[in-house]
């Protein structure tokens, strides 16, 4: 009787069910446009967030989440965010665009300096913001938005 | 006086018109408002469902506040009109203004002068001024913030959120909470020459001998700035490390005012005073001859 009810709840394929083939991971979204850059001046690098190598930057080149932008000494650059604020970044300074938190909690920002220095504009601070984060602080400026 | 004047003319406008035959409501605006389009706000305070109105009918006319929700859509429609056409409010405010006149032309105009006052404050208005700050990371990590103009900005750390306000700067250590704000320095207080004196000053070889300008210590202050300003030649500012300069002058009337200041910090300045400085009369020479026999 044991074997019978084994036999009529049998786990293999039937014979015209054909194998599945295993399912494919969803692709990545396409990274986020967060800004442009402009006005550079030296050398000036960027490394995408794909990508190790870095590359000259070109005035014009769109920045994208977790790309970073670096300037030698000497060198500068502008980054124009997308709502419209502007930051003037300085010589030897090595920056991050909107990088993706570590630790849970942490808000992303706008853009996350490691070194140097950056000079922050909004021409109308009613209507935009921005957020810097250092590795000792976070700065916020402008609207009182939570960034998305 | 004239708009007092105005006010009662207003006050006296009859408040009901009777429609006449064969009158049309937009006649009967025309006649009451000196405005054909006055019908809608006749029907719209009347409650009318459509234009025609029976001979004899007894309407309801507007009361003064439509020429003052009048005389703001009037203010806002120039304003906009004036306004460049790249401002960055001026769609916002053209919608305000939009619905301004549909609250005027719906009798509703107390709404109507609120929504076009807010139409020209988004035009007329002063523009916000550009927020500007800088941040600057050492390779040690220190962050210094620096507000430069505009609203002042946040710096979180560790949990603990301050402002910094155009002007101040604040340093924040790794680990480390932002240090709690500084208080305002005083404003320091002239003591010495007092308002308006006249100084007498003794012509010395190098020049006129100096004049001393004091006031009382500030708290905290690490330096003083005067400012100095001759009646006739041009401002001068001058720095002092303590509660008083000694600074020459030449004959004249000056006006001077003293600032306290200290690291990313100055401040007001003192109520302004005067002196005058005059120089003293060269002391008469003695010449005392004496007899002689000579001739």
């Amino acid at each position: 009787m044991v074997f019978v009810l084994l036999g009529a709840f049998s786990v293999g394929c039937p014979a015209d069910e054909k194998p599945v083939a295993p399912v494919q991971a969803p692709a990545a979204p396409p990274p986020v446009r967060r800004a442009q850059l402009k006005g550079l001046q030296g050398d000036v690098k960027v490394k995408r967030a794909a990508g190790d190598e870095w590359i000259s930057a070109q005035d014009g080149m769109p920045l994208f989440e977790n790309d970073k932008v670096r300037t030698v000494a000497g060198a500068g650059a502008q980054i124009v965010f997308a709502n419209g604020s502007i930051v003037n970044l300085g010589d030897d300074a090595l920056i991050g665009i909107a990088e993706t938190r570590p630790r849970p909690g942490q808000e992303r920002t706008d853009l996350t300096v490691l070194r140097g220095r950056v000079d922050a504009e909004m021409e109308d601070p009613a209507r935009q913001s921005l957020s810097v984060t250092t590795p000792a602080a976070t700065v916020r400026a402008g609207r009182e938005i939570v960034f998305q | 006086m004239k708009s007092s004047l105005l006010l009662a003319l207003l006050m006296l406008a009859p408040t009901e018109a009777v429609v006449r035959d064969g009158e049309s409501l937009a006649e009967v605006a025309q006649r009451t408002m000196g405005d054909r389009g006055g019908a809608s706000e006749l029907k719209a305070l009347n409650g009318l469902k459509d234009n025609a109105v029976v001979p004899g009918t007894k309407l309801k006319l507007p009361g003064p506040n439509r020429e003052l929700a009048q005389r703001v859509l009037t203010t806002a429609r120039n304003a906009l009109a004036a306004a460049d056409t790249k401002a960055a409010r001026r769609e916002e405010a053209s919608a305000k203004l939009k619905e301004a006149e549909a609250y005027f032309q719906g009798a509703r105009y107390d709404e109507a002068a609120q929504a076009a006052d807010g139409a020209w404050k988004l035009v007329a208005g002063p523009a916000p001024q550009p927020t500007a700050f800088t941040v600057n990371v050492t390779d040690k990590g220190i962050t210094t913030v620096k507000s430069r103009s505009g609203q002042p900005v946040r710096v979180e750390a560790e949990g603990v959120t301050r402002p910094v306000h155009p002007g101040e700067s604040v340093s924040v250590e790794k680990g480390q909470p932002p240090p709690p704000p500084r208080a305002p320095l005083g404003v320091p207080q002239p003591t010495s020459p007092a308002n308006r004196l006249k100084l007498t000053v003794q012509p010395a070889k190098g020049g006129p001998s100096p004049v001393t300008l004091a006031w009382k210590a500030v708290e905290g202050a690490e330096g003083y700035e005067v400012e100095l300003v001759p009646a006739r030649g041009e401002k001068r500012t001058l720095q002092a490390s303590a509660n008083q300069l000694r600074v020459s002058l030449t004959a004249g009337l000056y006006r001077w005012s003293v600032r306290a200041v200290a690291h990313e910090a100055r401040s007001e300045a003192s109520a302004e005073q005067g002196f005058e400085v005059a120089e003293a009369p060269a002391k008469p020479i003695n010449l005392q001859v004496q007899p002689s026999k000579w001739k």
